[in-house]
């Protein structure tokens, strides 16, 4: 069996503890009409993070090259600290935005380029996306929740690597 | 193991403890205080009034006083309730009036006399518009900015209360059709308004 990082082991923890200090999510789902479809929109997300965490068969160490060790070392340091603070002063978005940094690090490794679009996306599912959007109606949010998490799973997902590749050969 | 990652599992240690640490230790909170708003005085009598089931459930962690307030001719409803327990049954209330459908007519701040200040909402729905103002107090001032609000109950779960009390949300509606002078009532019942 393979032995996870130290990097990994801390990632996996964090992302299990701002997962817990999140539990309220679902409900906040459920009862506010600005987090309508905010549901469906967490799943694609998360959908997303496990097929990259699928695509590389688990094995995230051995992939990362020692900068991307080093990203993922300050992007876990930051959602540690957004813990802290969320825990301090009782704010739920820091909680949401810590779980979305660890899931980062846990399942697609680095936030670069196209996967940074991804994780920006996580914004899709949070409660706080909903009262920055108040001004608007409900329909319209619920909306732009869709297409803003739509978006980044397009970002991460390579369709390339389903093309089917053969090469038609005309009969000689 | 390098020094960063055992910084990183000390930094994440006390993240944890800290969190155990806040949820172990509730901040304490004068319950009665919503009940200190006399029932009458000059000008106004209050009766208390049963709070919805919905009203019952949303607030089932907090502490809520609904009274009828009847001042000068006037008959509102009056919502006071304070989030010391848990923070986030307090909302904005545009927020959440947008939620249930109603449109935001006119959104301002009443100035009243005492040098108080409070938000004065009109909104509309299905052709039906309805007046309110509401505010946050912390015993020395009323405000009416919900990012005031969050701020200090903020303040003071990271002070441990040390930065003084958790504010109480108000909230003020018409109890009829009656076109309601709010200043009036403010200015008259001062205990309402800095609790």
């Amino acid at each position: 069996m393979q032995q996870l990082s130290s990097l990994t082991l801390i990632a996996w923890s964090v992302w299990l503890w701002s997962g817990w200090q999140s539990r309220g999510l679902m409900q906040s789902w459920l009862e506010t009409p600005f987090d309508g479809l905010a549901w469906l929109a967490f799943s694609l997300w998360i959908l997303a993070a496990l097929h990259s965490l699928l695509r590389s068969g688990f094995r995230q160490d051995s992939n990362l090259s020692p900068r991307q060790n080093t990203h993922g070392e300050a992007i876990i340091l930051l959602a540690v600290f957004l813990i802290t603070v969320g825990q301090a002063a009782d704010l739920r978005v820091c909680f949401h935005t810590s779980f979305s940094l660890a899931t980062a690090v846990t399942c697609v490794q680095s936030v670069g380029g196209r996967k940074l679009i991804w994780l920006l996306s996580a914004c899709s599912w949070m409660p706080a996306l909903g009262w920055l959007f108040h001004g608007s109606n409900t329909q319209v949010v619920a909306l732009l929740r869709l297409v803003l998490a739509t978006a980044g799973v397009l970002a991460i997902i390579r369709f390339r690597d389903y093309t089917p590749r053969f090469i038609w050969r005309a009969p000689s | 193991m390098n020094l960063r990652s055992t910084l990183l599992k000390a930094a994440f240690g006390v993240a944890v403890g800290t969190g155990v640490l806040w949820d172990c230790c509730p901040l304490t909170t004068d319950a009665a205080r919503l009940d200190d708003v006399p029932l009458r005085g000059p000008g106004y009598a209050m009766t208390d009034l049963p709070l919805t089931d919905s009203e019952a459930e949303r607030y089932a962690n907090v502490h809520t006083r609904k009274r009828l307030l009847i001042c000068r001719g006037h008959a509102v409803i009056m919502t006071m309730i304070d989030g010391s327990q848990d923070r986030h049954a307090v909302h904005d209330p545009t927020y959440c009036l947008r939620g249930d459908g109603w449109r935001i007519e006119h959104t301002g701040t009443l100035q009243v006399d005492h040098g108080e200040q409070v938000s004065h909402l009109r909104v509309s729905r299905d052709g039906v518009t309805r007046e309110a103002v509401y505010w946050f107090t912390d015993g020395q001032k009323a405000f009416p900015s919900i990012m005031e609000y969050w701020w200090k109950c903020s303040a003071r779960r990271m002070s441990f209360g040390w930065s003084g009390d958790e504010p109480v949300f108000v909230l003020m509606q018409p109890a009829n059709d009656a076109p309601v002078h709010w200043r009036r009532i403010l200015e008259s019942v001062p205990a309402i308004l800095v609790r």
